[in-house]
């Protein structure tokens, strides 16, 4: 190949490396709701009393300025049980007043992990924030885990960096629809979605969640601090969908654990309250029907977890 | 891979600086390799079913090829059949159990096929349609069988266009492929133009209307006949930019390759008649039917009904071609009809115009033609684009009925400032496909001043990176 034209070609692509590196570098100080979520957990390390943790569900569908505590919801997007435990983990020592954790499980939850999912690439935002090394697969051929040009794309990265604030709502409103659908959509959503967790989930992730599970209860247990299962609400559709081969899977193991450590289990999976209008898709909760999920919460399960009497959402311990 | 990621961003420089740098009598191995790497990013197991086609027809054609009489043609029929039985296997064996299901259901009759629900190979109807007309020609004598395997191989799978076509013939890609090319820096820089260009339709035009098209066609009962008229509109621009824009990036790809693969559009919106508009349209598909179906079923020469029935059959396979779905079915049956209808009405509407005396297409005639023909087309996308047959109705039945952009307060996905960039880049691409096609915009582009070259390719860059709204799609012709 003449050496002309390739000097063309490193002419023309020179000055787009230049602006996306120095992007690059300025996304790096650039707020993320990962780090807004270790802010409000080292803000209020001396005053939380709650901490939610989970995935998507909860992340989207438990408002905490509801639950009537001084709460502090650590879930987020694809995080799994195993980050769930390392995260509380790393704050139990330093929340004095924690008294009670709300552990999202949703029907994936124990079927998945971070690292064998599409959206790996989170791991460095856990890394970043928090020195964890999401569970074991760093991914170096997956670019959106190395660059974060190429995980926001070249528009959004432009206006994180020139909007600072507004990037940490935009991160928020991304993952929480803002649109109420009629039933048909969430009934074809349902599948898409459920169809997408059947891809992910498998039981060869089981053992390692349960440890995890285990080793977070355990600390709690230690701790004096009160802990419950909450499962948030699902669309009737993808309700029906769900294999029961997995759901009798999560039943028996969350059984187990809860036969150790007293845990009672509150499932609003299948909830009438919840309606087509409460739902951002099939399986996650907006922001009519966070509010909803959240008041129940606080009235559920909160007011009697803190206060050590049974819930009245879950099945007594030992006979579900 | 697809051809509008960064995967195919590191892929492509790689494999065409390789390719340059390599002895002539390796490339062909060099772009075999690279042909495998691309489909097999996608689901790497189906490789072996395009083996397996490449493996039958290589074959085929060799035997076909020393045979003679009846076994000459029981040859190709094995060939035709092995092929059409890995499409139906993969493509049409869910659609086809899902039938013969509902249809015992209807009768009373209890029974459901077990089929397998398979994942359907990416590019298979293409690949296969290709193999197909080799074997075809090869039969008919008009191409000599191809001796070496690995060229064969290549014939199928040459990556810039194994995916989505230009579905090729063997007497114009397989000389190509056995040559060696020479690098030539014009000719890169124009594969590499085309490239930008195709990469411009697909993501900016394309993949930003495609927010407001599957907003409105996700749930069409939400809005009102004016979102519905805009998004079949949008589909319209949509189907198109986002075909041709892969059309263009394959034959770009290809030209810089030293191949020259051929034109698959030709501005097929400014048809002023549905036959013209298949003139313009997927032409390599187009053709592929007119000569290995229409023709062969006897074409236009057997009086008004024989032609009726073979317009009707090649549109009615050219739409279950496009997806193993009624609405895809519909959507050629429509198109067969329109054909239909212009035949029958020909010496009709010839006696209207000598009646009022009007002897060729004026401007307000050609308009009117134009309009109609575009209107047409755009009805047909609405079986195309809808989820199910019911909402296609859905939609056909509400276009004028309620005039609001929603009946249930949902927004159609973006803002109104979108809308009218959306507008303005519709325009601006539609128009230079339009002047392109009378005064050849490539070469005008070539011939200006370097700086003012480079500013345009810069914009073409920065519209890619900045004028997305939303992440990268999947070209639609995949599906099929």
């Amino acid at each position: 190949m003449p050496r002309r034209f390739l000097i063309k070609c490193v002419m023309f692509c020179l000055p787009l490396v230049a602006a996306a590196a120095t992007l690059e570098y300025a996304l790096h100080f650039v707020p993320t709701a990962y780090a807004a979520t270790r802010h409000a957990l080292d803000a209020r390390s001396a005053s939380a009393e709650v901490l939610v943790t989970g995935s998507s569900h909860e992340w989207s569908g438990v408002n905490v300025a509801l639950l009537g505590r001084d709460a502090v919801n650590v879930a987020h997007v694809s995080q799994s049980l195993i980050i769930d435990g390392q995260l509380v983990a790393q704050y139990l020592d330093r929340l004095p007043h924690l008294k009670a954790v709300l552990i999202g499980v949703a029907y994936h939850s124990l079927f998945t992990t971070l690292d064998a999912s599409p959206e790996r690439w989170r791991w460095q935002f856990y890394y970043r924030n928090w020195g964890i090394r999401a569970e074991d697969v760093i991914v170096p051929t997956d670019v959106k885990s190395l660059s974060l040009v190429a995980l926001y794309g070249p528009r959004l990265a432009v206006r994180r960096v020139l909007d600072r604030d507004g990037a940490l709502g935009a991160d928020w409103e991304a993952t929480r629809g803002p649109s109420n659908h009629a039933a048909p959509v969430l009934d074809r959503q349902a599948g898409d979605r459920i169809s997408y967790h059947h891809s992910l989930m498998t039981i060869d992730h089981v053992a390692r969640n349960r440890a995890a599970l285990d080793d977070l209860l355990r600390g709690l247990a230690a701790r004096g601090i009160a802990a419950a299962f909450v499962t948030a609400p699902v669309s009737a559709e993808y309700r029906r969908r769900e294999r029961s081969s997995y759901a009798d899977l999560t039943d028996a193991t969350l059984r187990s654990l809860s036969d150790v450590y007293a845990v009672p289990r509150c499932d609003f999976a299948g909830d009438p309250r919840f309606g087509d209008a409460d739902f951002a898709d099939a399986d996650h909760l907006n922001a009519r029907g966070a509010e909803i999920y959240s008041r129940i919460l606080a009235g559920d399960v909160l007011r009697d977890l803190l206060q050590r009497r049974p819930l009245s959402c879950a099945a007594p311990v030992g006979t579900e | 891979m697809l051809f509008n990621s960064l995967h195919f961003l590191v892929f492509f420089p790689l494999v065409a600086a390789t390719y340059f740098a390599l002895p002539g009598k390796w490339r062909w191995l060099w772009l075999l390799l690279a042909s495998c790497y691309f489909y097999m990013a996608l689901i790497p197991v189906y490789i072996l079913v395009l083996f397996f086609i490449i493996a039958i027809d290589f074959g085929a054609a060799m035997l076909i090829e020393q045979a003679q009489g009846a076994r000459r043609r029981a040859l190709l029929v094995l060939s035709l059949v092995a092929n059409l039985s890995v499409l139906f296997v993969f493509k049409y064996a869910g659609f086809f159990g899902a039938n013969v299901s509902a249809l015992a259901d209807a009768i009373g009759w209890n029974y459901s096929p077990q089929l397998l629900a398979l994942a359907l190979p990416v590019g298979l109807s293409f690949h296969a349609f290709q193999s197909m007309s080799y074997t075809i020609e090869v039969y008919h004598g008009r191409q000599r069988a191809e001796r070496h395997p690995g060229i064969y191989a290549l014939y199928v799978m040459f990556f810039p266009q194994l995916v989505a076509g230009p579905i090729e013939r063997p007497q114009s890609l397989l000389p190509q492929l056995r040559r060696v090319h020479a690098f030539d820096e014009a000719r890169v820089a124009d594969g590499l133009r085309l490239m930008l260009w195709g990469l411009v339709k697909k993501v900016i035009v394309a993949d930003r209307v495609a927010v407001i098209v599957n907003t409105v066609y996700g749930e069409p009962q939400a809005f009102g006949g004016v979102a519905l008229i805009l998004a079949t509109y949008l589909f319209a621009v949509q189907i198109y930019c986002d075909f041709s824009g892969y059309s263009d990036i394959a034959r770009g790809a290809a030209r810089v390759l030293g191949i020259d693969l051929r034109l698959n559009f030709d501005r097929p919106y400014a048809a002023r008649s549905v036959a013209e508009f298949w003139r313009r349209w997927h032409m390599s598909l187009s053709t592929w039917f007119r000569d290995y179906v229409y023709i062969p079923l006897g074409g236009g020469r057997g009086g008004t009904i024989t032609t009726v029935r073979n317009v009707l059959i090649v549109f009615l396979l050219s739409g279950l071609w496009h997806g193993a779905s009624w609405t895809f079915v519909a959507w050629g049956a429509l198109h067969g009809l329109f054909l239909v209808a212009s035949r029958v009405t020909a010496s009709l509407r010839a006696r209207v115009r000598t009646w009022f005396g009007i002897a060729g297409d004026g401007w307000a005639l050609s308009a009117l033609r134009w309009g109609m023909t575009f209107h047409l087309v755009a009805v047909a996308w609405i079986f195309f684009r809808a989820e199910s047959l019911g909402d296609a109705f859905y939609v056909l039945t509400h276009l004028t009925q309620d005039i609001r952009l929603t009946t249930s307060g949902h927004g159609l996905g973006v803002g109104l400032a979108t809308v009218l960039i959306d507008v303005v880049l519709i325009a601006v691409v539609l128009g230079a496909e339009f002047v392109h096609g009378r005064y050849a915009i490539g070469h005008r582009v070539a011939a200006v001043t370097p700086p003012l070259r480079w500013a345009m390719y810069y914009a073409g860059v920065s519209g890619l990176l900045f004028l997305p709204e939303q992440q990268a799609l999947p070209f639609l012709y995949f599906q099929f």
